[in-house]
């Protein structure tokens, strides 16, 4: 049995390709052919998992289980990418603070139990991982486990 | 006094943005004398340009965090199909979407290049293909979008009506024309190709017949399964270079 590999939204594909498109020719439009933007998808999808890979290998040298951000940014510079590090820190640090920002906002006490629910039922290894529960869920999950500091971490 | 309250706008301004660099007399007591009121507001003249330089940089490569490009539970999944990969951090989908997204803006001027040089105003897969070959750093895309040396509607490999992505050949065509037969003529396209399941069997079938990369129509397709040996991952997984 071979599962189909997951595919990255085309339409998000293809707003990327095209804005930046029109980004290259002021005059005109530039079209993409199908094969085209199925090529782009799928060179996306093979970075991703080259990235990873290549985070992923520099995570168990620092014999630890998590890929963290810093393993990305290293990761980056290897697969010679480094000019995404920049721009990629800038994101962290925006995500970083937004986040900074909602929890010190609303709703800090129901998550705060919701959190402490979670920490006392999962406290099990790695389980929470593999779960696609959603992005916020995840966000949380993840960023109590073990490594704690994750979401504080420095460069 | 009209120059304090600048001055603190000014301030106010950058240390709202979090840069830090407001630092220059923020308790500035009094507009005092001329030589060290200049050089205050020549400080924070460079400060702003460097304010608006840094913001229109940002403008460019950051986007707002809300238009979150690509979906983040896809990311993980297909981060996670590497068998290999186990946990990941909260942040680290957040980074691959963003660097994804630059990835793709790379290798679409990339092709667009092409594109102008052979006068066209659409992008086609030859145009990602030609990007490709001639970026070193992009080498490791080298399998996935095959360079035609020929034509370009001309051979692709078929994947099977179904879409089952390991198997080869196509349903309904006899393997006799597509084995072993560098004498197809390539300009006709033997190879029928279907819409999306050409990607997921191009470098898989291609690795799977040692016949196939002899052909002229497979010139480049060397049939490595270099997803299983580059990047360690369990050759069955994507890269299958044998069938389940």
């Amino acid at each position: 049995m071979a599962a189909e590999a997951e595919e990255l939204p085309r339409a998000i594909v293809r707003r990327v390709v095209k804005d930046k498109l029109s980004r290259c020719s002021e005059d005109g439009d530039i079209s993409v052919s199908k094969d085209g933007l199925l090529a782009f998808s799928e060179s996306a999808r093979i970075f991703i998992h080259y990235l990873s890979a290549t985070a992923n290998d520099i995570c168990k040298e620092s014999k630890r289980q998590i890929i963290n951000a810093e393993d990305v940014f290293k990761a980056l510079e290897d697969t010679e990418f480094p000019e995404f590090i920049r721009p990629l820190k800038a994101s962290l640090e925006e995500f970083r603070k937004k986040n900074a920002g909602k929890k010190a906002a609303g709703s800090k006490g129901k998550e705060d139990e919701a959190r402490k629910k979670r920490k006392l039922e999962g406290e099990s290894p790695g389980k929470g991982e593999g779960s696609n529960k959603g992005e916020d869920a995840d966000k949380d999950e993840c960023s109590d486990k073990g490594e704690g500091g994750d979401d504080q971490m420095d460069e | 006094m009209e120059n304090n309250q600048q001055q603190q706008q000014q301030q106010q301004q950058q240390g709202g943005q979090g840069q830090g660099q407001g630092q220059s007399g923020g308790a500035y007591p009094g507009a005092g004398g001329a030589p060290p009121f200049q050089h205050l507001l020549q400080q924070q003249q460079q400060q702003l340009q460097m304010f608006w330089s840094y913001q229109r940089q940002e403008i460019e490569h950051v986007n707002d965090f809300k238009n979150h490009q690509l979906p983040l539970a896809r990311i993980k999944k297909i981060m996670k199909a590497d068998e290999d990969v186990r946990m990941i951090s909260a942040e680290a989908p957040i980074l691959f979407a963003k660097a994804c997204e630059l990835f793709i803006l790379e290798l679409t001027i990339r092709s667009w290049l092409h594109a102008e040089e052979n006068k066209r105003r659409t992008l086609q897969k030859n145009d990602i293909a030609a990007a490709i070959t001639r970026t070193d750093i992009f080498d490791f895309l080298v399998d996935i979008v095959p360079r035609d040396e020929i034509k370009d509607d001309a051979a692709l490999v078929g994947a099977t009506a179904s879409g089952v992505p390991y198997y080869y050949p196509p349903i309904g065509q006899p393997a006799g024309m597509m084995i072993g037969r560098p004498a197809v003529d390539p300009a006709t396209g033997v190879y029928v190709q279907p819409p999306s399941q050409a990607w997921q069997s191009v470098w898989q079938s291609a690795a799977e017949d040692a016949s196939y990369a002899t052909g002229p129509a497979q010139g480049n397709l060397d049939g490595q399964s270099f997803g299983g040996e580059k990047f360690g991952m369990e050759p069955t997984q994507q890269f299958a270079s044998r069938t389940e």
